[in-house]
């Protein structure tokens, strides 16, 4: 993970529009915005449309960029996360059954989610779900599922699938900030 | 403000990072971000503690065709420039920027055009050159009741966007104006940068804008979060608008004229 203060200062240097601040940004962090959207699109011509859409936003974005509020790698992500969404979102839905993750694409979400590192509080916090509650959260963020595709992934119904994701955030947050 | 309780405000926030919050209601709550600085704060929030997710896959090396397809997009060389692309504002020209009568002038004339046709953008033509390298555009934003709001200045050949505040509207602390780039042809706005609700100020003028420039359908200002918007593209309410007329059309010729 490169350090923050480097990543602020690469940001600072595509805000004025200065090509190597740029080149450098995308090679200490291309690599881990294509792994995240290539999990979650998983094909590669659409991860590479959502890794160059979202590289050019966070050019024309970087000088709106502020680290007071947010951290500079976090800042990346989400705009990377966003972007992936999107791509996702000009597909034909998929099949949301569980268990249809192609063994190529790598771990399940859930599985995935386990190997987070111990230290971080994000670790601890998802561990302190329910299953159900957990997965509501999982499959959203790695798989861009919407409402229905988690109800129908989770076999229940609407309702209690979207109360799921809502009594999971809380305790998440809770849990995040005591 | 939301009527929300604070238990939903965090949850709505969080549906929408994890993205299961999705289609018709993802643009509504989009659109709400813009008006509420403090649900952009709990996105925020959440953005940085479910960073964490995306750390733990392996990195994966993007095939360099996405980076050719990132720098022509972008406009940008595949090779390393070396030093600034900016030039220094030492231009003749800048002194009438500056000048007031210039802007009172320009004002009036601005005005009684926008009495006619709108808003608007005309070229205005050196040499009988249209759309070259050194093609300098003037654009005059209207405001919904007409008033012209701010006065921009695109100019290629000085590699420059020059932004002033005439009569444009009030603004809260918590939020900001931005311009923009329409370029037409379906493709979604270009930010050029947060503009000031007084005063002037000159944006970054990035490689590729000239290009866009000539084929562009106009130029407008949104009302955004302080320090513009986080997703790239706007978000909030269009606060003023300007059509780009063509080099060379009627109606650019004679906004030359006068």
């Amino acid at each position: 993970m490169p350090e923050s203060e480097d990543l602020d200062k690469l940001l600072q240097g595509c805000a004025r529009r200065e090509r190597s601040a740029l080149e450098r940004l995308y090679e200490a962090v291309g690599g881990r915005l294509y792994a995240l959207a290539y999990y979650m699109l998983r094909q590669e011509d659409l991860a590479e449309q959502a890794l160059q859409s979202a590289f050019a936003t966070i050019w024309w974005e970087a000088g709106s960029f502020d680290r007071q509020r947010l951290q500079a790698m976090a800042w990346l992500v989400a705009i990377q996360h966003q972007h992936a969404l999107a791509v996702l979102a000009q597909q034909p839905p998929r099949d949301a059954r569980p268990g249809e993750v192609d063994a190529q694409f790598g771990p399940r979400p859930m599985e995935l989610v386990l190997q987070l590192p111990e230290e971080r509080p994000l670790t601890k916090a998802l561990r302190g779900l329910t299953v159900q509650e957990r997965q509501g959260i999982v499959l959203a963020y790695y798989r861009g599922f919407n409402h229905l595709q988690l109800s129908l992934s989770q076999a229940i119904p609407l309702p209690i699938s979207k109360n799921w994701v809502r009594r999971g955030l809380l305790k998440l947050r809770r849990s995040l900030e005591p | 403000m939301t009527q929300w309780d604070a238990d939903t405000r965090t949850v709505l926030a969080g549906e929408y990072v994890t993205g299961v919050l999705r289609g018709a209601a993802r643009a509504r709550f989009e659109r709400l971000l813009t008006a509420d600085f403090a649900l952009r704060r709990e996105v925020e929030r959440w953005q940085e503690q479910l960073a964490a997710l995306a750390e733990v896959m392996p990195e994966r090396r993007p095939p360099p065709r996405v980076w050719r397809g990132l720098c022509k997009e972008l406009g940008l060389s595949l090779r390393v420039s070396a030093g600034s692309m900016w030039r220094p504002l030492l231009r003749p020209w800048v002194v009438l920027w500056r000048s007031l009568v210039f802007w009172r002038l320009l004002g009036t004339v601005s005005l009684a055009l926008l009495l006619v046709s709108g808003a608007y953008v005309y070229e205005r033509g050196g040499l009988g050159l249209a759309s070259g390298p050194g093609a300098e555009y003037v654009a005059v934003l209207g405001s919904e009741s007409g008033a012209p709001a701010w006065l921009v200045r695109l100019q290629a050949g000085e590699e420059q966007v020059l932004v002033r505040a005439l009569d444009s509207p009030s603004i809260s602390e918590d939020r900001s104006f931005q311009l923009w780039l329409l370029p037409g042809e379906g493709r979604s706005p270009r930010s050029l940068g947060v503009i000031p609700a007084r005063g002037s100020a000159a944006l970054p003028f990035w490689r590729g804008l000239a290009d866009l420039l000539a084929r562009a359908e106009g130029l407008s200002v949104t009302l955004e979060p302080a320090g513009g918007t986080l997703i790239g593209q706007p978000t909030g309410e269009v606060v003023a608008r300007a059509r780009l007329i063509p080099p060379g059309s009627p109606a650019a010729d004679d906004a030359g004229a006068s």
